[in-house]
C-alpha cells in the first residue's frame, strides 16, 4: 500500500530555517538519517518533486532527490548521515548534490561509482588577472573569439596539444605533475589545486583500453553540456580579507573561470565499474534499494580497481584543466600583447565536484578514516586544515561556485562548522530545476542567446541548439543556493563574480 | 632609544649614545667639542683649543663662555640640560643647511631625520626637555599643539582627542614606517590588533595563551610558505630541463 504525501512528509522534520532531517523508515533499511539544506525559496522544488512522485506511484520517471538521499542512507558502512546540499537534484543512483561518507575500517562499507558521477573530477578552476573590466571592454568580442579559437569545445571536439598514448599513460598517473613536467603549468598552479592536482592512488593499468581511446583525442578540450570557460569580473566583495588573500579584491577585476571534467575517459571508467560492480554485488550479497546504486566493498577487488581508475580519471581532469589554463593564458597574452606573467594570471584555486576521497573526520567525538563521496558537491575545508595550501591557511579553502550561463558565480571559503556538519562540503553550483528534455521543449535557443547579448555578455557556442538545456531558466537560482550555505554556516561568501564573455560547447 | 640618542644618531655622531653625567663629564665634553668642530663651528679653529682640551680644569669656564656666545638660555652648571640644548641646536643648524635636500617624510629617508617625531615638534622649540615635552596634559598649550597635530594629520574629528591622536599616530606610522630601517619600529600594538582577527582553529584557555598560540600558528604558516616556495623553485629548475610545451592548431576540432 503506497504512502500518501502526508505520510511521506511525517518522516521529514525541520531542524533550522535552512535544514531538514529525513528520519529512518522513509525508505527501507536506512542505517542513518538523511539531512538536507534548503531555504524557503528552494524547498518548494524538492517537496513538489516528492509530491509528484507520490501521485505518479511506482510508474517510471526519476526517483525524487529526497528518496535518492534516503536510499544512499541505506548503503552498508555509511556513517553519521546522508547529506544533500541546496543545489540537489535527481541523478544516477545518488542525487547530484549528495555527500555520503563510508567507514574505511568497516569491512562491509562500500564505494559506489554513482556517488561520484560519470564526469569524474568535474570541477572549476579560477584564474585571476590584473586587468579591469574597462581594460577588457574594447576587446571583449576579440577575447571571446580568441578563447574560442584556443580552447576546443563541443561534442566531438579535439585538443590542440599534441598527445601520444605514452603521454596519456603518464598523465593518468602523474596528474598535474605531467603538465608541470611538460611545461603546460606553472609551479604555483599546483599548490593552489585540490590534492595538489594529483591523486597518488592512480594506477593506469586499471583504466580500460576503451576509456583511454576515448580520452586521448579529448585532452585539453572543454567538452559540452554544462561545461564552459567564462571571462568574469569581480562584482561584489563580501569578505575583504579572504578576497585580498586570493588576489581578487578589486571590484571590476577580470578573472577567468574554467568548468570542465574528465570527458569521455571519466564516463567510460564509471561505466566499466558499474558493470563490474553488479557482479560483485551478487557475489557479496549486497542489497540496495535502487539498482542504480551499484557498489562494491571498498576492500574488494572491484572496489579497489574502481578507486584506482577513478584516481586516473581525476588526474586526467586536472591535466585537462591545466591544458586549458595554458591555452587561456595564451589567448589573453595574444589579445593584450603581453605575457601571462605580466597579466598576473595565477590560479586562485581548483576544486573538484565529483570525486571520492579518503579523509580523516571526527564522528561523534572519534577520529575516523572515511571514504567521502562528493557528487555535485565541493570540498570546503576550514582554516588551518593541513590539506589546504599555505596561502589559504588563515581564510579556509576557497570554494568556487560556477553559476549557469549568464548568471553570477561565487567564491566561498570553508568553515569549521561545515567541517563538523557536512564532512567539510558545500554546494557546487546552481543545480538543475528542469530536466534537459524539459528545457529543450520549453525554451527557444535564439531567445536564450538574445537575452545574453542584451545583458552585454559575449558568447561563443559550438552547438547553439543545445544552449537551451543550459539556459539560466533550466537551473535553480545560484544566489539562493549560496545564501543557504552561508546561512547554514557550512561555507562563507567571499566574492561574487559576473560573466562578460562565455565559451560553451 | 632616548631622545638625545635619537638626535645624535640623526647627526651621525660616531661614538654612539652619550650618558651625560656631571660627576664624570669626559664623554659629554668630547661630544661638545665634536659638535663645535663639525656642526656648530661658532669659533675659528684656533679659538677652539680651550674647549678641545677636555681634561683641563678650565674647561668649565670655557664652556660657560661658549654657551653665552651662543646665547644659550641654559646655565653651564646644568651640564645635562646644556648638552641637550647644544645637540638640539646642532640638529637645527643641520636641518637649516640641508632642508631643501631632504626627502619628504614619507619617502625612504636616511638617518638624518631632524624633523622626525612630529609629536614633539609643536611643544619643542623653547623646551630643552625633548621627548618629555608633554608633562602636563591639561596645559592648554599642549592641548592646542595636539589639536594642531590632529588637524595636520587630517584625521576626522569627533571621536575624542585620545582616539583621534591614536589615529594620527597610526597614520604617521603608516607614512613614516616604511622609511625606517628594519626593526626601527617596535610598537607591537598594530601586530596585536591584527592578531585578534586571526582564527586560531582550536580553543585554548586565556587571552595570553590564545595570543601565543596564534603567534605560533602564524610562524608555522610562514615556515610552510617558505617551504612551498622552495618546492616551487625546485620545480621551476626542473622545468628548465623537461618543459617543452607545444600546440598544433591543425589538430584542433571544434565539436557540434
Amino acid at each position: 500500500m503506497p504512502r500518501t504525501y502526508a505520510e511521506e512528509m511525517s518522516y521529514i522534520r525541520q531542524l533550522s530555517p535552512v535544514s531538514y532531517e529525513v528520519a529512518p523508515g522513509f525508505v527501507p533499511g536506512m542505517r542513518v538519517p538523511g539531512t538536507f539544506y534548503v531555504n524557503d525559496s528552494l524547498k518548494g522544488l524538492l517537496f513538489e518533486e516528492l509530491q509528484a512522485a507520490v501521485q505518479r506511484g511506482d510508474h517510471g520517471g526519476f526517483l525524487p532527490a529526497v528518496k535518492q538521499l534516503a536510499n544512499v542512507a541505506a548503503l552498508p558502512g555509511i556513517v553519521k548521515c546522508s547529506i544533500a546540499l541546496p543545489d540537489v537534484h535527481s541523478g544516477y543512483g545518488f542525487a547530484i548534490g549528495n555527500v555520503a561518507a563510508f567507514d574505511m575500517d568497516n569491512p562491509e562499507a562500500v564505494v559506489s561509482p554513482g556517488g561520484v558521477g560519470f564526469d569524474i573530477n568535474c570541477g572549476v578552476r579560477l584564474l585571476r588577472t590584473n586587468l579591469t573590466e574597462a581594460d577588457v571592454a574594447p576587446h571583449r568580442e576579440q577575447l571571446a573569439q580568441s578563447l574560442f579559437d584556443h580552447i576546443p569545445v563541443g561534442v566531438g571536439s579535439q585538443g590542440i596539444i599534441p598527445t601520444t598514448a605514452k603521454d596519456m599513460e603518464a598523465a593518468l598517473e602523474l596528474g598535474m605533475d605531467w603538465s608541470l613536467r611538460e611545461g603546460y603549468a606553472w609551479a604555483e598552479d599546483k599548490e593552489h589545486c585540490e590534492e595538489y592536482g594529483r591523486m597518488l592512488s592512480a594506477d593506469p593499468r586499471y583504466v580500460s583500453a576503451r576509456a583511454k581511446k576515448r580520452g586521448l583525442p579529448q585532452m585539453g578540450t572543454l567538452g559540452a553540456g554544462n561545461h564552459y570557460a567564462e571571462v568574469q569580473v569581480v562584482d561584489e566583495v563580501f569578505d575583504e580579507v579572504a578576497a585580498r588573500r586570493m588576489g581578487i579584491d578589486q571590484v571590476g577585476q577580470v578573472v577567468v573561470m574554467i568548468h570542465s571534467g574528465s570527458r569521455g575517459l571519466g564516463h567510460q571508467v564509471a561505466t566499466d565499474a558499474l558493470v563490474a560492480m553488479e557482479r560483485a554485488m551478487a557475489r557479496d550479497g549486497i542489497v540496495t534499494n535502487d539498482r542504480q546504486l551499484a557498489c562494491a566493498r571498498i576492500q574488494s577487488e572491484e572496489g579497489q580497481a574502481y578507486l584506482k581508475a577513478m584516481a586516473c580519471a581525476a588526474n586526467y581532469a586536472w591535466v585537462n584543466r591545466s591544458s586549458m589554463t595554458f591555452l587561456a593564458r595564451q589567448a589573453f597574452a595574444k589579445v593584450f600583447s603581453s605575457t601571462p606573467d605580466d597579466l598576473d594570471m595565477h590560479v586562485v584555486y581548483d576544486v573538484s565536484h565529483n570525486i571520492a576521497k579518503v579523509e580523516q573526520h571526527m564522528v561523534d567525538g572519534k577520529p575516523m578514516r572515511l571514504l567521502v563521496h562528493r557528487k555535485g558537491s565541493t570540498r570546503a575545508f576550514p582554516p588551518h586544515h593541513p590539506l589546504i595550501p599555505a596561502d589559504y591557511q588563515l581564510i579556509g579553502q576557497p570554494v568556487l561556485i560556477g553559476g549557469t550561463m549568464g548568471t553570477s558565480s561565487y567564491v566561498l571559503t570553508g568553515t569549521d562548522r561545515g567541517f563538523a556538519e557536512t564532512f567539510g562540503s558545500t554546494c557546487h553550483g546552481a543545480g538543475r530545476a528542469r530536466s534537459r528534455n524539459n528545457s529543450r521543449n520549453k525554451l527557444d535557443y535564439t531567445e536564450v542567446l538574445d537575452s545574453l547579448k542584451a545583458k552585454g555578455i559575449s558568447i561563443r557556442v559550438a552547438s547553439p541548439k543545445l544552449v537551451m538545456e543550459e539556459a539560466p531558466e533550466s537551473y535553480k537560482d545560484v544566489s539562493a543556493v549560496v545564501d543557504t550555505c552561508h546561512a547554514a554556516g557550512i561555507s562563507n561568501k567571499a566574492v561574487k563574480l559576473r560573466p562578460i564573455a562565455v565559451i560553451k560547447g | 632609544m632616548t631622545w638625545l640618542g635619537f638626535q645624535l644618531r640623526a647627526l651621525r655622531y660616531p661614538h654612539g649614545p652619550v650618558d651625560v653625567d656631571a660627576d664624570n663629564p669626559e664623554a659629554a665634553r668630547k661630544l661638545v667639542i665634536w659638535l663645535e668642530n663639525l656642526k656648530i663651528r661658532e669659533y675659528k679653529i684656533e679659538d677652539r683649543k680651550p674647549l678641545a682640551d677636555t681634561a683641563s680644569p678650565t674647561w668649565g669656564a670655557a664652556f660657560g663662555k661658549y654657551l653665552s656666545d651662543l646665547s644659550c638660555p641654559v646655565p653651564s652648571t646644568d651640564l645635562k640640560a646644556a648638552v641637550e640644548w647644544l645637540v638640539a641646536f646642532a640638529v637645527n643648524l643641520e636641518y637649516e643647511d640641508n632642508a631643501d635636500k631632504l626627502p619628504p617624510p614619507a619617502a625612504p629617508a636616511p638617518a638624518p631625520a631632524p624633523a622626525a617625531p612630529p609629536a614633539a615638534k609643536p611643544a619643542a622649540p623653547a623646551s630643552s626637555r625633548g621627548a618629555q615635552a608633554f608633562t602636563d596634559l591639561a596645559d592648554p598649550a599642549t592641548v592646542a599643539a595636539v589639536r594642531e597635530l590632529i588637524r595636520v594629520a587630517q584625521v576626522s574629528e569627533g571621536a575624542g582627542i585620545v582616539d583621534e591622536l591614536q589615529e594620527a599616530a597610526d597614520l604617521a606610522v603608516a607614512a613614516v614606517g616604511p622609511a625606517l630601517a628594519a626593526g626601527g619600529w617596535t610598537d607591537g600594538r598594530a601586530a596585536r590588533a591584527a592578531l585578534a582577527h586571526v582564527p586560531l582553529g582550536f580553543n585554548v584557555e586565556g587571552e595570553a595563551l590564545n595570543r601565543a598560540a596564534k603567534a605560533l600558528r602564524l610562524a608555522y604558516v610562514q615556515d610552510l610558505r617558505r617551504l612551498q616556495s622552495q618546492i616551487d623553485h625546485a620545480l621551476v629548475e626542473m622545468q628548465e630541463y623537461t618543459a617543452n610545451p607545444k600546440t598544433d592548431s591543425s589538430l584542433g576540432k571544434v565539436g557540434r
